[in-house]
């Protein structure tokens, strides 16, 4: 059980950095293609997709680091009622919630990357640019997929704390 | 009778505490399931799908790093040097200047802790040390720090136009409006209120003044943050840059702006990044389950149903209108401001306009109240912020009262806006 919650703290927090530095790239193609339009007058065309990728593979990727930093917000008026002791079992119940949704989540997600691969999948914008799409299809069920793990984790950290505090 | 299904779960959700996003996802593939089998389950790879190529969602990691960056260059403790030094002989001078500085934070940041943490460790001493009575200390501290999110720009407005059809540009622009009512509101009962009774705000002993040579040369702090908010807000404002493309100058230069200052290090770096990512990530999963709920709830007609009550109700639209806005107000006090909008504004938000009411109207009086929601107790987020950084002899309860006027005072602004709704309309109605 602790090397499961060992290698998903790792690869959270490794997909969470890896995540949080696409802001960079993010930023840098916007700022270029305002600067380029606004004084040389012209069009950078593969901005506009570059970017929403980075976005996109970032929002989705920290999702299992948002989950392990508990930023995904909840309403904890209930928990503070019926004490930390109880609460750890509305605990338990969101994460298998969670931890389900994600499953299904991956399960679909593969399907449509699935198929969307086989037509190897290009842009639906109409831009110049024109790249193809069908792998950041995929970047849901991944996405998806290590948020599962992560819920795993946590709800394995609420076990093993009240193993330690009976 | 579906759709009331679809609410119950959706309430018990809230109620048993569980992660709001995930909680919305659970239910649209539960209902989709009911409905239309395993086949229609995949509305909620649509709708994440969506949120993964929706543009102008790309400016809410960007404006989340502008503030980590800015939040990290000590640019609120120099602003409110600044204000502290021309507002020093005025009764509720210190005070003023806190609800301007947080108005002038907001006008670069869109990121609420920044502005009531940063005003918390900084003004709450000096208003304290100088005989200000507690409850307008802290008041002003919560009202000012909260500006940031009316005043643009503004990520609760960026969210809003995701999951509706108006546009951030026009919101943003009301939203100034608001928030020019807003600090005129509040000024001008911290200046009522501390000319009626002389020992609620006493103006600063004559020898912590300073000459006026002194008061500008303090201006010059302002220049970089006025140039930051001029690339970004005011490009956005002018239409001359998209949200998003105003969004990327603004993060870029706040980089910069945190270079020039000397502040920047790899530390800030990479420490900006990561909360950046905490936050976006949150609203991004929870963007897509709103989503997804709500084209399900569609789906089952819910919309409809909704309509129908509305459309049925004694006292016609407005009676919906009062109704709404007391709704919202009450999920206030106990909800986050971002999972208000994603319950809220897709279902509420058509009806409105179904009624005859103008969106960007009812968009920016739904702005105003979350500007309420963030400051009523019992869970309002912006007292906890607070708390967090005040001197452990202040309890919660104290600032739970110290709320208390500048609720009204908001509310007094939700009203202003229905009666005159030119009040947040003037500026999108002079540049658009």
């Amino acid at each position: 059980m602790n090397r499961f919650i060992q290698i998903a703290n790792t690869i959270s927090e490794y997909a969470g950095r890896f995540a949080a530095y696409l802001i960079i790239p993010l930023i840098l193609p916007v700022v270029y293609s305002v600067i380029v339009r606004y004084f040389f007058n012209d069009v950078v065309d593969w901005a506009f997709e570059a970017s929403l990728f980075m976005h996109g593979i970032m929002v989705m990727v920290g999702g299992s680091y948002a989950l392990k930093h508990k930023a995904h917000v909840r309403v904890d008026i209930i928990v503070s009622y019926i004490g930390p002791k109880r609460g750890r079992y509305l605990d338990l119940l969101s994460l298998a919630v969670i931890a389900l949704v994600c499953a299904v989540i991956v399960y679909l997600g593969t399907k449509t990357a699935w198929s969307s691969t086989l037509r190897l999948e290009r842009s639906a914008l109409q831009t110049r640019f024109d790249p193809p799409i069908w792998w950041y299809r995929w970047i849901i069920p991944f996405s998806g997929a290590i948020v599962c793990v992560q819920a795993i984790a946590e709800a394995m950290k609420i076990f093993r704390f009240n193993n330690d505090n009976p | 009778m579906l759709s009331l299904l679809m609410f119950l779960a959706l309430f018990l959700t809230l109620a048993a505490g569980l992660h709001i996003s995930f909680g919305l996802y659970a239910i649209a593939l539960g209902f989709a399931y009911f409905l239309w089998g395993a086949g229609g389950m995949n509305t909620v790879v649509m709708s994440i799908w969506g949120m993964m190529n929706n543009f102008p969602l790309l400016a809410i990691p960007l404006f989340i790093f502008m503030a980590m960056i800015l939040e990290k260059s000590n640019l609120v403790a120099d602003i409110y040097d600044c204000f502290y030094k021309w507002s020093a002989a005025l009764r509720g001078g210190l005070a003023i200047a806190t609800i301007f500085v947080g108005a002038l934070i907001g006008s670069v940041s869109g990121v609420v802790a920044a502005g009531v943490i940063g005003l918390g460790v900084i003004a709450m001493p000096r208003m304290a040390k100088y005989g200000y009575n507690q409850g307008v200390n802290l008041g002003s501290i919560l009202s000012g720090g909260t500006l940031g999110q009316i005043i643009p720009p503004a990520l609760v407005m960026i969210v809003y136009s995701a999951l509706t059809s108006v546009s951030v540009g026009r919101l943003f622009a009301s939203g100034a409006g608001v928030g020019f009512l807003l600090v005129a509101l509040f000024s001008l009962y911290i200046l009522t209120r501390s000319y009626l009774q002389k020992d609620f705000c006493p103006p600063l002993p004559a020898d912590k003044r300073v000459g006026w040579r002194e008061k500008f040369v303090s201006l010059r702090i302002l220049i970089l943050p006025g140039l930051l908010m001029a690339a970004t807000v005011g490009a956005i404002l002018s239409g001359a840059a998209t949200p998003t493309e105003g969004a990327a100058v603004g993060a870029f230069g706040a980089v910069l702006f945190s270079i020039v200052r000397g502040r920047f290090t790899f530390k800030v770096l990479e420490h900006s990044m990561l909360a950046t990512l905490k936050v976006s990530s949150m609203i991004a999963w929870m963007i897509g389950g709103a989503a997804a709920f709500s084209s399900v709830f569609a789906g089952v007609g819910g919309n409809r149903v909704i309509a129908d009550i509305a459309l049925n109700m004694p006292g016609g639209e407005w009676s919906v209108l009062l109704l709404s806005i007391t709704f919202i107000f009450l999920l206030g006090m106990f909800l986050e401001t971002m999972a208000i909008i994603m319950l809220v504004a897709p279902i509420l938000s058509p009806i409105m306009a179904q009624m005859g009411f103008d969106p960007l109207w009812w968009a920016v009086i739904f702005m105003a109240l979350l500007q309420a929601a963030y400051i009523t107790p019992p869970f309002g987020v912006a007292l906890f912020y607070l708390k967090s950084v005040t001197p452990p002899h202040i309890r919660l309860a104290d600032i739970y009262w110290s709320s208390l006027p500048f609720i009204a005072l908001q509310l007094v602004a939700v009203l202003l806006l229905v009666l005159f709704p030119a009040l947040g309309l003037w500026l999108p109605r002079l540049l658009f």
